[in-house]
């Protein structure tokens, strides 16, 4: 019987051999068993209300600029805080009539046009809608994430108008764990979708609706805490292979926590219930695992420790203190 | 005079000008007696007859959409004679009346737009015998009569939807379903679009998770665009699925 052992801690490569390491405290361990499900799960923290992403510019209008002109280079001009304007007009004339609103930046954000003609001694009255100023604006969009938790990271995102066409946003990943997609576009609303993935699998992502404005940038940054680990696949061909773990720490000192024992997990990759496997001794913190206890396949490892007849929460091969942190999985055939 | 003959004399005497035109004449009659002067007195006035006048009014035809000249004379004993105004080119207009009364007038003349008197002038002429009496009016300022304007502003600057969403639980056991309900308040008129980390799932006002969802934590997002695309919303819940 061959027997693969693959047991060295933070110093073997990826590729080499496969460590499940426990190097925390395991009653401490982030990865609770309730949220250890298959290839982990997506947290964002972004538990927010209704919202859109809107522009930097600030659409509240502090003054209307009210402009007449009438055809022939001579223009009057308005100004007010109001949303009523009365003025008097020199007569037997049609002006064109173009409606501006600044903010308090002396930005323009809104538009609108009108046309009146002007009579002797009569009052004319009309209403003008004033839109959001056309023209073109920015769409810059973070991603951040945690890059333990990923081994390739790419992100895909566009934004969708009303007309369901997408502009790709060509994210470029700047570092680590950030990613930056930026793109030009016509004023109006759009629906943002985005995807992180590893590998080409998604392990995270969004949708929202993007407000763009004239001459303005609309720019938001997301953060996935955790993300759906593909995990990466550890082949196997051996008989037997080993799994190893550390001992929990105490998080002060570092020095190794004292425990009765360890319990070892085992699941179908692609499932979410753990099966108990095995239990081993205070100072055995290693499991070779044979085809006597499952047969071949892809699989998902888990252990926790007893204390004082406790047991710690799981510390799964998804976690991010496991080695490699993105996440691993056992092919063996 | 000297040596004339004694006797009756009717005397005229003609006035010209520089260029020979006669501007003058008058008519006295003395009695001349031998070895004698005698002195005379003779009133030059300018010679009856008729004479023509010609005025060339000129404006900003950029200015006066409508314009109309209304030209007049009128005489010393306050009787007006109607003159005719002739537009030639834009913004120039031609007054011309040939068989006029030799004498002094008051010339009025208006331009009108649209009905309503935005220039004028008034001016003495004096018509000559045989002569032509000219001028010319050149009108770039004008009196617009005003009128007043009230505008309304209606601000319609397309604000985000403010889509909430009813139904959501912040958990709930794997092989249970969680139906989630959107809605925008007032604005009825919109589409919604259901994501589920990122991926779409579909359409419509309701989305329910599907049973097979497995353990973990969710991000659910919904876009919400009304029919005429001039607005949109999104919101989002995050919720777990539990083993248990």
């Amino acid at each position: 019987m061959k027997n693969k052992k693959i047991n060295v801690p933070s110093r073997v490569q990826i590729g080499v051999g496969v460590i499940l390491t426990i190097m925390i405290l395991l009653s401490a361990c982030s990865n609770p068993i309730g949220n250890s499900a298959e290839q982990g799960q997506v947290t964002l923290h972004l538990d927010v209300g209704s919202r859109t992403l809107v522009s930097d510019i600030s659409t509240e209008i502090s003054l209307y600029r009210v402009t007449f002109s009438d055809g022939s280079g001579s223009e009057v001009v308005v100004d007010s805080q109001n949303t009523t304007i009365q003025t008097s007009l020199p007569a037997l004339k049609t002006y064109d009539i173009l409606v501006e609103g600044f903010n308090s930046s002396s930005q323009l954000v809104a538009t609108g046009v009108g046309s009146v003609t002007i009579e002797s001694g009569q009052t004319h009255s009309l209403a003008i809608i004033v839109t959001a100023a056309d023209g073109s604006g920015t769409a810059r969009i973070e991603i951040q994430w945690n890059s333990v938790q990923t081994q390739s990271a790419s992100v895909e995102g566009y934004l969708k108008n009303t007309q369901n066409q997408t502009i790709p946003m060509n994210f470029s990943v700047t570092s680590d764990g950030q990613a930056v997609g930026e793109v030009q576009v016509d004023d109006g609303f759009y629906t943002l979708e985005a995807q992180l993935l590893d590998g080409g699998t998604v392990v995270a992502g969004f949708a929202e609706a993007v407000q763009i404005s004239a001459g303005g940038t609309t720019q938001h940054v997301f953060s996935f805490d955790t993300v759906n680990k593909p995990g990466e696949a550890i082949a196997v061909t051996s008989d037997s292979f080993t799994v190893v773990w550390n001992p929990p720490e105490d998080p002060d000192t570092g020095n190794p926590l004292a425990v009765d024992g360890y319990r070892f997990y085992y699941r179908e990759h692609g499932t979410y219930q753990w099966t108990h496997l095995a239990d081993t001794g205070a100072t055995v913190t290693e499991y070779t695992v044979t085809t006597a206890d499952i047969p071949y396949g892809e699989y998902d490892f888990a252990v926790s420790s007893v204390s004082s007849g406790e047991e710690s929460e799981l510390h799964t091969s998804y976690d991010d203190t496991a080695v490699p942190s993105y996440g691993w999985y056992i092919d063996w055939n | 005079m000297s040596y004339l003959d004694a006797g009756e004399w009717i005397i005229t005497v003609d006035a010209f000008n520089a260029s020979g035109t006669r501007i003058a004449t008058g008519t006295n009659s003395v009695n001349v007696t031998a070895g004698s002067t005698a002195q005379l007195h003779i009133l030059l006035l300018p010679p009856a007859g008729t004479g023509s006048l010609q005025v060339d009014v000129f404006w900003d035809d950029s200015v006066i959409a409508n314009p109309v000249i209304e030209p007049q004379l009128i005489t010393s004993s306050g009787s007006s004679l109607a003159l005719t105004a002739n537009q030639v080119a834009a913004g120039h207009s031609e007054i011309s009346e040939s068989t006029l009364s030799t004498g002094y007038y008051t010339f009025s003349l208006q331009l009108l737009d649209a009905g309503e008197v935005v220039a004028g002038a008034v001016e003495a002429v004096r018509v000559l015998d045989g002569e032509l009496t000219s001028g010319q009016y050149t009108f770039n300022e004008f009196n617009m009569p005003d009128g007043d304007v009230d505008i309304t502003i209606d601000p319609d600057l397309q604000e985000p939807l403010t889509i909430t969403l009813s139904g959501t639980v912040d958990s709930y056991v794997h092989g249970s379903t969680m139906t989630v309900t959107a809605d925008a308040g007032s604005v009825t008129d919109v589409n919604y679009t259901w994501y589920l980390n990122g991926v779409s799932q579909g359409t419509g006002s309701s989305y329910t998770t599907a049973s097979t969802l497995a353990p973990g934590q969710y991000r659910l997002d919904v876009v919400g665009f009304t029919t005429d695309g001039s607005q949109a919303g999104s919101t989002t819940h995050t919720f777990t699925v539990t083993e248990s």
